[in-house]
């Protein structure tokens, strides 16, 4: 069965598909808006995939870069919003399988000069959010990535089995096991 | 112990937020992107988007024709000249002492008696001896029709097709990722221009450089397998090479193709040419080519045991089958839709 979008999101995928049909003309102010919406949740999933902020704002910085060198055609960017999310949780992968980098539990702590130049002083995060990505980086990558997509990303269940090439059962046991775990984590 | 709608609650409270700098860094480099994109955006000329429109709508050709031109040019990679004796020598060596390359190229094919081509796209490429290849092939709006990449150090062949969002990710068997990686660095190029006897074409002009051409006709391609041939007949081809003569580096590899009927270009007799140029010998790569960035939406297409058996002749048997089995499905999903 369709379900049909509500007014809401069907407002949100025109204005989008504006945006980037702005930005494959070249119009920077339309780049500026896509990042400013965009930009927090794209860095809070990079980060509870991730665990490391360097990392984090370096994946958005590559996903922003890439979309602006070469923007998605239209029918593609139908939704903009998981289209970014999903670039970013594939950066993100791709980072963690290429460094076989397993998320650092004290992703907040890693020496840095107290400059204005360190992702550490730069990106905030309260003390109950550092608590949070550090609870997630104790689950393992495929738990993660689910309650990153749903939670964080707020996709649903069947958007995120959609993403990952899953079926809704499989995302929605994992998904479970994650927030079973958690329970005992936070 | 907290119940799982509260650990829900506050797994959504947590957030990391950007500040000024961060910003300034991001969107500094995204605009500095979409600059570099304006300013090198493909030229668009002749009867572009609607020509394009008419192909593009027309059920057999849509894919057909571009996993044509692509397995052309896979065929032509391959071997287009043979091994055997040394020639060129100067630009052999050249070419092996390079690491790195971007280079354009023009691809257009014309239906037998017709003037007009019916199919354009400007392509990217990028060569690295470390990494692999990366294709992106552009309609004439600059639209990315396709994207394939040879991974070198995951060893896998992945495309993307932007256009029935989907994808294709097949392991490469031991051996063949070398084999077919050698042919398409600069380092592999070599071995191109050490061949068969060539026709000396004398000086021309290319674009801003004064060239002397080398043409290779009727290229041998008897070692071509049967159903490779029966997927695209290729009845001739003729492979020329254009050296700048101050420099005595490539400015020009051109590729003219006559195909008759085949599977994969709608059973219609078809003329190609393609025109690699704009080289850019040891060029410093932009970051991030290499990586497929499949897009959320995107549903992978499975090939089935049929092209894991024929892995072997990656860039032959994938490609089209990459835009027949893209065809079929859609196809499958519109009957299924309009049922």
């Amino acid at each position: 069965m369709n379900v049909r979008p509500a007014p809401d999101a069907e407002r949100a995928a025109l204005r989008d598909r504006r945006l980037v049909h702005r930005l494959r003309r070249g119009d920077t102010d339309a780049l500026q808006q896509v990042y400013h919406r965009y930009r927090d949740d794209l860095l809070t999933v990079a980060m509870a995939l991730l665990n490391d902020r360097y990392a984090a704002e370096d994946c958005v910085h590559d996903v922003f870069v890439h979309f602006a060198a070469d923007p998605a055609d239209l029918r593609a960017t139908k939704n903009l919003r998981g289209y970014l999310l999903r670039c970013v949780a594939n950066r993100a992968k791709n980072q963690l399988k290429r460094r076989q980098l397993q998320p650092v539990p004290s992703g907040d702590e890693q020496d840095c000069a107290d400059d204005g130049d360190c992702p550490t002083h730069r990106l905030m995060a309260s003390e109950e959010s550092t608590r949070v990505f550090e609870a997630l980086a104790q689950l393992p990558a495929e738990q993660r990535e689910v309650i990153a997509l749903h939670i964080h990303g707020q996709l649903t269940f069947r958007e995120v089995a959609g993403q990952l090439d899953l079926s809704i059962n499989t995302v929605q046991s994992r998904y479970r096991y994650a927030i079973e775990k958690l329970r005992t984590l936070l | 112990m907290k119940s799982p709608k509260q650990v829900e609650q506050i797994i959504g409270r947590a957030r990391l937020q950007a500040d000024l700098a961060t910003d300034e860094r991001i969107l500094g480099a995204a605009r500095a992107a979409l600059a570099d994109r304006m300013n090198h955006r493909p030229q668009t000329s002749g009867p572009g988007p609607a020509l394009w429109r008419t192909i593009m709508e027309s059920k057999v050709t849509r894919y057909s024709v571009a996993a044509t031109v692509m397995l052309a040019a896979a065929l032509v990679l391959l071997n287009p000249f043979g091994r055997n004796s040394v020639v060129l020598g100067e630009v052999a060596q050249k070419l092996s002492e390079t690491r790195t390359l971007m280079h354009k190229e023009h691809r257009l094919a014309w239906r037998p008696g017709e003037d007009k081509p019916f199919f354009r796209a400007e392509v990217k490429k990028y060569f690295s001896s470390d990494v692999g290849m990366v294709e992106e092939q552009y309609d004439p709006n600059g639209v990315l029709i396709h994207r394939i990449c040879f991974i070198k150090e995951s060893q896998e062949f992945v495309i993307v097709l932007p256009r029935v969002k989907k994808y294709i990710r097949l392991p490469v068997p031991d051996g063949v990722y070398e084999r077919f990686v050698a042919m398409m660095v600069p380092s592999g190029l070599v071995s191109y221009f050490t061949s068969q006897p060539y026709t000396k074409l004398g000086r021309s002009h290319f674009r801003d450089f004064e060239a002397e051409g080398f043409e290779v006709p009727h290229v041998d391609l008897s070692w071509v397998p049967s159903y490779a041939k029966y997927l695209f007949p290729i009845q001739d081809l003729t492979a020329r090479l254009r050296i700048d003569v101050e420099t005595n580096m490539p400015v020009a590899i051109e590729m003219v193709i006559d195909a008759d009927r085949g599977l994969m270009n709608g059973f219609q007799k078809v003329h190609a040419e393609f025109t690699a140029y704009d080289f850019q010998w040891n060029a410093e790569l932009p970051e991030g080519v290499f990586d497929p960035n499949i897009p959320a939406d995107y549903t992978r297409i499975d090939l089935g045991s049929m092209a894991r058996e024929n892995a072997a002749w990656l860039g032959v048997g994938t490609l089209p089958v990459v835009g027949f089995v893209a065809h079929r499905r859609r196809r499958r999903h519109k009957t299924l839709a309009s049922a």
